[in-house]
């Protein structure tokens, strides 16, 4: 079967009644649970996979992976209104999506969100039809020694990501960092940080971190003026205009290429992908000098980003078994449910499920555009409840959102403390993201790199002798000293 | 991982209905605790034997999810919820070696084991291009230099560690264990070569047979061997003894429970391992049905508390 | 307090926090380059972090925010999100939660009592329509049970 017929044939199977229902159930359940902050959607596929049990495997396949990627459009939507990141996957839209929200642009904003997730959506699924078997074999190429350089590069461009003084990003880095180390070891098994407490031995989850760093410590700066300053309120069209279109497109399409190939590599997925498009605006854009204050570029890379990311993840799954992220396991979990085990042969002994999934994406995609674009007018009148109706509104959520990630209290308890631990941050003049990045970053970096020195038995030149590794390596050098570099010299136009 | 709305009431209601629930168990739904999140291993075995006893008992039985800690906050939880009958759980290997290495603060015989249930069998997996084409192969590089050939485990203190650890001893060879975050980690990493062999359980690596960048099975850790296999040798055709054979999954419940209780408990979860669609489901995943129940099971237990604990000692993770 | 003594003391409170985790790893071991082990990254990170830490107080200047505040509310938000921890398994998520919003509209943000319990418990009830009844989160239902 050329991929051609395959996604015909796919088609035919994804516009089943059956399938089709499943799938925009699955978009819908995905879009509420990327609108509200911390439900994410690998626990939503947690608690829906016994459902599924009775489901035939093609249609419990297409609702599983709706959530998914119609989790990535909703994500975008609480962090433009109220810089509360709905998913981790979009804490860098946090940055200029809000502050395009402050100047009374949330309408554009949002659906430049909308618009770039479904243009890389819609294009990823179209790769992943055609090119999946050879991007499958990139995840291979990924071994212990490109992966800990990968996330080199991104703790690197992490700590210059802000706009402020170096140090205080660096402090905020290594913080994450060792954030990052508690809990139990995977390489040795040994407790770190931990106290004696069995709930941190798998570590500190994300969600309550950036829900208390942002949500909670959002809402904390704002009660703690004394003349609250001034509420944004739309202004203008509700829709982009032609310049912010314009800026957008090549963003976007960078962001979704850029998501695309990170999505493929095993740990990568979406949070990753979101953020390496964001560092690359910074470096790349034409409008790079406004990042920060509001630039469309900021919204739209990023989130076309993980969306793409989202549906390449697939990439890995699909061909070789292998689940490339949490999300995927459950999926793969689902199938398994069915005795469908995922292989190399999966396109030519299940095509239904292999051809009938990607063209669900595109129905799943559509269905999520003409849901979203609607919702943005709703979304935009939100910002004009008083701030006594939405201040507690955020502050419950949060909670709520900690609270379901593992259903104990203490996960809201810790919201509550990095809540406050970000106000005293802020305070003292630290921006939380780094710390929050360098969290996600943290652990793959350190398993990666010990992984890489033991089995090269100790010799570390294993980082240059690797060409993408020792690519990876220079371009974080590069990262690190460039900007040193050009400080010494007058910046040219 | 949630804290279901049935487990919580089963706990609170307990006490009052223990002694009336004695007259007719089981009176109303079962909820069986699952110390892992949905979609795992042990979940999926849990999720097809509470189908199978719930036709045996007549009453529903809810799946709980407590995952964390490899088992241990499930299994603390559950400890602490009522011995009446309506609370079960999921037992297994992870238990003894949770016990021993801290994690768990009880002794793995602070629980009512009511039986064993299904096996699990590891296999030595290699990428298929390894120029390592028999376990002969395999061995003779191990030993010919020590910590020559790399083998991949699924973490560290995972029965897979455990199993590498073993097969190194009883090779007499020094292996380059390193260990990776799971078993999808470790597939990842043998399929691209980073790794030069990896311990998975047999159901991990069935897609990947016969591939030309798949893996090849060199042997499997099962006594008996392997019927989906055919071909490959057990450890112990190779005088390779004393390496553990896989996860093993058991069903349990909180300690003391009441005599007659047990009794209809137990007469029930022996006719549920007979159930056809439990075989059936047993089979499609790559398990064997491993029934034990009484003093024998009690017999296995001790066994498996010193040999994980040995092994657990040489690698030194035990308390 | 002047922009460089919020500079020092945000230094001086990291180099002790440096000191705490690097006490908290001191067990761990090393290992070599051949096998790192556990404690490697931890120490690493706190002389990093101590290092950064002293640079900040040294050279930092940190402006505060313009406007006045005020801490007294912020005390009193962390302080009603903890009690919802602390109560929600026993009281059950409605009342609960009911309870924080109309605790927040009252006395954080000075809405009049009888529309803060109105629009409380209202909010309280579609929020446990959307995660409970529409989206399958186990939240503990305590008294209503």
């Amino acid at each position: 079967m050329t991929p051609f017929d395959g996604l015909l044939h796919g088609l035919l199977v994804a516009v089943q009644p059956l399938h089709l229902g499943f799938c925009l159930l699955g978009v819908l359940v995905g879009t509420a649970v990327g609108v509200l902050p911390g439900l994410g959607p690998a626990a939503t596929i947690a608690l829906l996979l016994p459902a599924t049990y009775r489901l035939d495997p093609v249609a419990a396949a297409i609702m599983l992976s709706g959530i998914y990627y119609g989790s990535q459009y909703g994500g975008s939507t609480t962090a433009i209104l109220v810089k509360v990141p709905g998913e981790s996957s979009s804490l860098v839209t946090c940055y200029d999506g809000h502050e395009m929200a402050r100047r009374g642009r949330a309408g554009a904003a949002l659906a430049i969100a909308a618009l770039a997730s479904f243009a890389a959506g819609t294009l990823a699924i179209l790769g992943l039809g055609l090119v999946a078997p050879l991007v499958g074999r990139i995840a291979l190429a990924f071994g212990p020694a490109e992966y800990a350089m990968l996330m080199l590069l991104g703790l690197v461009l992490v700590a210059r990501l802000g706009q402020g003084p170096v140090v205080p990003a660096l402090i905020m880095v290594v913080l994450g960092l060792m954030l990052a180390t508690v809990g139990q070891d995977p390489v040795s098994g040994l407790e770190r940080h931990t106290f004696g407490i069995q709930e941190l031995i798998d570590g500190i989850d994300l969600v309550p971190v950036f829900l208390g760093m942002y949500g909670v410590a959002e809402v904390l700066a704002q009660i703690e003026r004394r003349e609250p300053p001034p509420r944004p309120v739309p202004t203008g069209r509700l829709w982009p205009s032609r310049e912010e279109a314009r800026a957008a497109v090549p963003a976007a399409a960078r962001g979704g290429a850029i998501g695309f190939v990170l999505g493929v590599l095993p740990g990568g997925g979406a949070t990753l992908a979101s953020i390496a498009a964001y560092l690359a605006e910074k470096r790349f854009a034409a409008g790079r000098d406004r990042l920060g204050q509001g630039a469309v570029e900021g919204v739209a890379a990023p989130e076309a980003a993980n969306n793409a990311a989202a549906t390449s993840a697939f990439v890995p799954l699909l061909t070789l078994g292998i689940p490339a992220n949490g999300v995927m396991a459950m999926i793969l979990a689902a199938l398994t449910l069915h005795g469908l085990r995922p292989g190399p042969q999966l396109v030519t002994q299940q095509p239904d499920l292999f051809w009938g999934v990607i063209a669900s994406m595109y129905v799943g995609n559509l269905a999520l555009l003409v849901l979203n674009l609607p919702l943005v007018g709703l979304f935009v009148q939100l910002l004009r409840l008083p701030y006594a109706a939405l201040g507690p509104l955020i502050l419950v959520t949060c909670l709520i959102g900690a609270f379901a990630v593992t259903g104990h209290a203490g996960e809201a308890v810790l919201a509550v403390a990095f809540g406050a631990l970000g106000h005293g941050l802020r305070k003292l003049g630290f921006e939380p993201t780094p710390l929050v990045l360098a969290l996600v970053l943290g652990r793959p970096f350190e398993e990666a790199l010990r992984q890489a020195l033991q089995l090269a038995r100790g010799d570390a030149t294993v980082f240059l002798t690797k060409p993408i590794a020792a690519v990876l390596l220079a371009a974080a050098v590069l990262a690190l000293v460039a900007p040193l570099l050009l400080k010494a010299r007058p910046r040219h136009g | 991982m949630r804290l279901d709305r049935r487990g919580v009431l089963a706990g609170m209601a307990a006490l009052p209905l223990a002694a009336r629930a004695q007259d007719k168990y089981p009176s109303k739904p079962l909820t069986l605790v699952v110390p892992f999140d949905a979609g795992g291993g042990t979940d999926q075995v849990g999720r097809a034997f509470a189908e199978a006893l719930k036709a045996q008992l007549g009453q529903p039985i809810a799946v709980q999810n407590i995952g964390g800690a490899g088992g241990a906050v499930g299994l603390t939880r559950l400890s602490g919820m009522a011995a009446d009958g309506y609370t079960l759980g999921m037992g297994g290997g992870f238990l003894v070696s949770a016990s021993l290495r801290g994690a768990l603060k009880l002794p793995a015989n602070e629980f009512s084991h009511l039986a064993r249930l299904s096996q699990e069998a590891f296999v030595l997996g290699v990428p298929a291009a390894s120029p390592l084409k028999t376990m002969q192969d395999f061995l003779a590089a191990a030993r010919a230099k020590p910590e020559a050939v790399s083998i991949g485990t699924a973490g560290a203190g995972a029965l897979t560690h455990l199993a590498a650890q073993a097969l190194g001893d009883a090779a007499k060879a020094k292996l380059n264990i390193v260990h990776f975050a799971g078993g999808a980690k470790l597939l990842t990493a043998v399929l691209g070569a980073h790794a030069d062999a990896g311990v998975f359980s047999q159901v991990e690596v069935l897609p990947q047979l016969n591939q030309p960048n798949g893996v090849r099975v060199l042997a499997t850790f099962t006594r008996a061997p392997s019927a989906k296999l055919p071909g490959v040798p057990t450890l112990a055709s190779l005088g390779l003894g004393g390496v553990p054979e896989g996860p093993w999954q058991g069903v349990l419940a909180p300690k003391g429970l009441p005599g007659p209780v047990r009794a209809v408990l137990a007469g029930a979860v022996a006719k549920a391992q007979s159930d056809p669609q439990w075989l059936a489901f047993l089979d499609k995943n790559g398990l064997a049905p491993s029934p034990l129940t009484g003093a024998a099971y009690d017999t296995f237990l001790e066994d498996e508390v010193k040999t994980i604990g040995a092994l657990l000692k040489a690698v030194g993770l035990s308390q | 307090m002047t922009a460089r003594g919020r500079a020092i003391l945000g230094g001086l409170s990291l180099i002790v926090l440096a000191a705490l985790s690097y006490w908290s790893a001191a067990d761990l071991p090393v290992g070599s380059l051949r096998q790192p082990g556990p404690g490697f990254l931890p120490r690493v990170l706190a002389a990093a972090l101590a290092v950064l830490a002293a640079l900040h107080a040294w050279r930092g200047q940190v402006e505060a925010e313009p406007g006045e505040t005020q801490q007294r509310p912020v005390i009193l938000v962390l302080g009603l999100m903890l009690a919802w921890g602390a109560l929600l398994t026993l009281l059950g998520f409605l009342p609960t939660t009911a309870l924080l919003l109309i605790g927040l509209m009252r006395l954080v943000w000075q809405v009049p009592a009888a529309r803060a319990a109105l629009y409380g418990s209202a909010a309280a009830l579609g929020l446990w329509l959307l995660f409970v009844k529409l989206l399958g989160v186990s939240l503990p239902a305590g008294l209503l049970a």
